[in-house]
């Protein structure tokens, strides 16, 4: 069985505990320093499912809105965060494109689109 | 020059005045025309192309342009006027705006009703006053968003950024994933002037270091930023000697607040208040100037856009009823009185009769917090400055306050 204690601030609220929870396989076995039950939940999927919306931008062929604004449809690992900026840079589209479009499917394979913020005419 | 007659008038098209003006048009007036100096609506929302927005309005997770396009579309939907790339350059006292765009030159609208939603800027060099040479790479951390954002630039490669405010904390993210080094956030507090959120996932992500207690004293470089001189402040925010070092970088970026943009209300004679930098309003959003609204940043300094959205229907909703003659006053005005620990709040006065719902912020974040107001008092697990409070009051205990003239807030640690 593996044991580790990390660090965790939750963000459920203003309080902003600083927790220390202790990981035994995939369970978190005890936690300290959280005021409310709000904190274990947090705590649960920052240290086995952590993850975050990307959001970033993809160069256009249109002189006058040269950047398309972009996010990820669903979160995608944090360490796999600058991988996919990596990725993304490589991309450009037309001159052209409407809100909520797919621009990259399933980036790197991690089962995430990334769509476009808004539309560009 | 060109007259226009209208019921309202909204200068600026942001999320205040989107939300302002589709509001006043459902309740009732017939012709309003939104004034928006760039080339197209949403201010700000545009260029913060981070999620975070639309969370308590509508329960979804959204990006400023996508929270931007909702009211766009609905806007376009309604018979609303909107005037982009248009400049508004006086506000008189009787309400009359003048204006110019490349359509229909310099003209007057003569409206019944205005609603100012400009919003507001951001602290600049002069204002923090940092010693040192002037080179090239000093941008405010919202310029730098724009550029990053909207016009492809990078502001520099090695970054200090000085403040912890939300707009600060979100450009420290950003440019790390465009690969720049963020060096340092630099913050004066104890503790981050934005929200516990983007501590954790703007700073605590990607390591990038925070410096709390930490004051910027010089900037080095001739042509171009060379480096930044730090040190420690003591609890009074002076600094400590022998507590300097020097961070080399190329680009500092300035993210020490906002305040509203109220030239024009100036202009106009409308009273200010000294603790928002706003206008002093009553319940209705109303100024010192009658038939003149305020909602949205220009206000006050908010937290979250869907706040100012709130805002701006608020002052839509409330400029309908002063057209339609719907407003209740009572000529014994109550004075909203700021006490201990409170850093502004509005409205600053309550004129009618109707339940009031007051905004307040706080100096210091305070745990275990209680607030009180007039007689009746509060509990919070915890208040924050950084984020605004919410408070009701019943129409049915405005007469007494109303016999006492004045109501005072303060805010205190159990």
């Amino acid at each position: 069985m593996v044991l580790d204690i990390k660090e965790v601030i939750c963000i459920m609220c203003p309080l902003g505990c600083k927790m220390k929870v202790k990981i035994e396989g995939n369970k978190i076995s005890q936690s300290q320093g959280n005021k409310c039950e709000r904190g274990l939940i947090y705590a649960y999927q920052e240290v086995f499912f952590a993850g975050r919306i990307l959001t970033t931008t993809v160069k256009t062929a249109n002189p006058k809105v040269p950047l398309l604004p972009v996010r990820s449809d669903k979160e995608i690992p944090k360490k796999r965060l600058i991988d996919c900026m990596m990725e993304i840079a490589k991309h450009s589209i037309g001159d052209t494109m409407p809100a909520g479009q797919i621009v990259i499917r399933d980036i790197l394979h991690l089962g995430v689109n990334i769509i476009s913020t808004r539309a560009i005419s | 020059m060109i007259a226009k007659e209208v019921d309202l008038v909204v200068i600026g098209g942001g999320a205040a005045g989107m939300a302002a003006a589709i509001k006043a048009s459902e309740s009732g007036l017939k012709n309003v025309i939104v004034l928006e100096r760039a080339e197209a609506p949403g201010g700000l929302l545009q260029q913060c192309i981070h999620n975070g927005f639309g969370i308590h309005y509508f329960n979804e997770d959204l990006t400023g342009p996508e929270y931007a396009e909702r009211f766009i579309e609905r806007l376009s939907s309604m018979n609303i006027r909107l005037a982009l790339n248009t400049m508004v350059t006086h506000l008189y006292p009787d309400r009359s705006v003048i204006a110019i765009n490349s359509d229909w030159g310099e003209f007057r609208v003569l409206p019944r009703a205005v609603i100012l939603a400009m919003g507001c800027r951001e602290k600049t060099r002069p204002q923090i006053a940092i010693p040192g040479t002037r080179p090239a790479g000093i941008f405010t951390a919202g310029l730098a968003q724009r550029l990053v954002n909207i016009d492809g630039y990078l502001p520099g490669k090695e970054i200090v950024i000085l403040g912890s405010g939300d707009v600060g904390m979100i450009m420290a993210r950003r440019l790390h994933l465009e690969g720049c080094n963020v060096k340092a956030v630099v913050e004066v507090m104890s503790y981050t002037g934005g929200l516990i959120r983007n501590k954790v996932q703007c700073l605590h992500d990607f390591n990038i270091p925070l410096l709390l207690e930490h004051a910027v004293t010089e900037i080095y470089g001739n042509h171009r930023v060379r480096g930044v001189k730090i040190a420690r402040v003591d609890k009074a925010q002076n600094i400590i000697i022998n507590s300097e070092c020097s961070i080399s970088c190329d680009c500092l970026l300035i993210s020490a607040g906002l305040i509203p943009e109220n030239e024009l209300s100036k202009e106009a004679g409308i009273q200010l208040d000294e603790l928002t930098d706003g206008p002093v309003v009553d319940e209705f959003l109303q100024t010192s100037i009658d038939g003149i609204f305020a909602a949205g940043n220009v206000l006050q300094t908010w937290d979250l856009v869907d706040n100012v959205t709130l805002d701006g229907e608020k002052a839509g909703k409330n400029a309908a009823r002063y057209v339609d003659g719907e407003l209740m006053k009572s000529p014994n005005e109550i004075k909203v009185i700021a006490g201990e620990n409170i850093k502004s709040l509005t409205p600053q006065k309550i004129i009618g009769f109707e339940d009031i719902e007051l905004v307040i912020r706080v100096q210091q974040p305070i745990e275990g917090a209680e607030l009180i107001v007039g007689n009746k008092r509060k509990r919070y697990k915890v208040i924050t400055h950084s984020e605004v409070i919410k408070v009701n009051i019943k129409a049915s205990s405005l007469e007494t306050l109303r016999k006492k003239g004045r109501v005072k807030i303060s805010c205190f640690k159990r």
